[in-house]
């Protein structure tokens, strides 16, 4: 039986609610694209749909966790087109714990295919889908899982400044999920305007 | 004649130009990270380095692992710029970070260092803080240090120079402009006989700035 994000890093909380995602886990290997992160919601929510494509854009870098495990993390992004960085750090390797079953990693998303604003809260949340490049840090792991994945930023929401300890922020990858508070850093909404114009400076002042 | 001609359409163009750019001419926002940094009198390196673009957005430099022998050798180096200049808010972030680090033959080791450097400004307030930077495993000639060390704290390295841990430096009036930069392992190399400075290296190094 192929090894599998979704499988090892359920919460116990979550199995009941997620039997049947973990089922389909254990029968297709956590390749390329073979899972998509939109079934695995916190707290077993399915899709997360419901919010409103977003015509504003978000920006956003720091960190989650503390100590031996945690996550750095930096992004913008705005309808049809945006980046993420992510960094997870396991300092004791492959472990048990739910963010560290396959050990440190990092993800470079490059592209977005959904921008919406979150429906819990659509004043401060966003949420977004993309795909990019997982490499794993182990080596004999990252032989087997290393690829093209699609993702999805569950809730990112801005809260004010500065943003540690209130800003938050909610990641799944595959079955690999993260949410928290930051711990470090901020992540910014960049309203738009009334009259539907962002007033960003590059597109202003660009003729 | 002409001139009224190609006046017309300009002239409504060119107000709302300036109208729109006037505003915006005095925000800024500046990030820049970078993981390693070794200046001696042979050698420069800077490894993982990422500049925020002067309008925002995001960027990222990674290495698997770096190997300068004699000096320094870690791996999992990044770091990431991201922020946005912006009417109402400005803001800027910075993560610069390293693994499995170890400075002039493991005078200095850590398995990890962090660099976290923060800058917003809404219009009301202006603040930048480096929350969330830490030092993991850190051994300083041969000496544990488990907790956290204040900012700008500095230790005497004889013989070599003297390292200041969790270096912060502040910027800006609290109001309309901040900025930080953070250099979580900074080494000045010293002549042991003269004490003139012959190097650094600087390891996770966060910088972010902004103004409105």
């Amino acid at each position: 039986m192929h090894r599998s994000l979704q499988s090892a890093l359920l919460p116990g909380a979550l199995v009941l609610l997620l039997g049947a995602v973990a089922c389909n886990a254990d029968e297709q290997p956590l390749g390329p694209g073979a899972v998509d992160p939109g079934t695995v919601m916190p707290g077993g929510k399915p899709g997360g749909g419901g919010g409103e494509e977003a015509s504003d854009r978000m920006t956003g870098g720091g960190k989650l966790g503390e100590d031996r495990d945690f996550a750095t993390f930096g992004f913008q992004v705005r309808p049809g087109q945006g980046e993420l960085e992510w960094q997870q750090h396991c300092l004791d390797g492959v472990t048990s714990t739910p963010t560290c079953t396959f050990g440190g990693f990092s993800f470079h998303g490059s592209t977005i295919t959904s921008y919406t604003t979150n429906p819990d809260d659509p004043a401060h949340c966003r949420t977004w889908t993309g795909s990019g490049e997982v490499k794993l840090r182990d080596p004999a792991l990252a032989a087997q899982y290393d690829g093209t994945y699609t993702y999805r930023v569950d809730k990112a929401c801005d809260y004010g400044e500065p943003g540690h300890d209130t800003d938050y922020m909610s990641f799944t990858l595959a079955s690999y999920h993260r949410e928290a508070r930051l711990t470090g850093g901020n992540i910014q909404l960049h309203a738009e305007q009334k009259n539907g114009q962002h007033t960003i400076a590059m597109e202003v002042i660009t003729p | 004649m002409n001139t009224t001609l190609l006046s017309r359409p300009i002239l409504p163009f060119l107000a709302l130009v300036t109208a729109a750019v006037v505003p915006l001419q005095a925000q800024t926002t500046s990030a820049s990270g970078v993981a390693a940094v070794v200046r001696t009198l042979t050698l420069s390196q800077q490894l993982a380095g990422a500049t925020l673009p002067t309008y925002g957005g995001v960027n990222t430099s990674s290495l698997d692992a770096a190997s300068l022998p004699g000096l320094l050798s870690a791996s999992a180096l990044n770091s990431t710029t991201t922020g946005m200049l912006d009417v109402q808010d400005v803001s800027a972030q910075t993560t610069s970070e390293l693994g499995s680090l170890q400075i002039l033959n493991g005078l200095i080791s850590a398995q990890q260092v962090l660099a976290v450097a923060s800058s917003y400004a809404n219009g009301a307030t202006a603040g930048s803080d480096a929350v969330g930077s830490q030092l993991v495993g850190l051994v300083v000639a041969g000496q544990s240090i488990s907790s956290m060390p204040a900012p700008n704290t500095r230790i005497s390295l004889p013989g070599v120079g003297y390292v200041v841990l969790n270096e912060q430096t502040v910027t800006g009036n609290g109001s309309t402009a901040s900025g930080i930069t953070v250099n979580m392992i900074h080494v000045v190399l010293q002549n042991a006989l003269t004490g003139l400075k012959t190097g650094e290296i600087i390891l996770g190094s966060a910088k972010s700035a902004v103004s409105l």
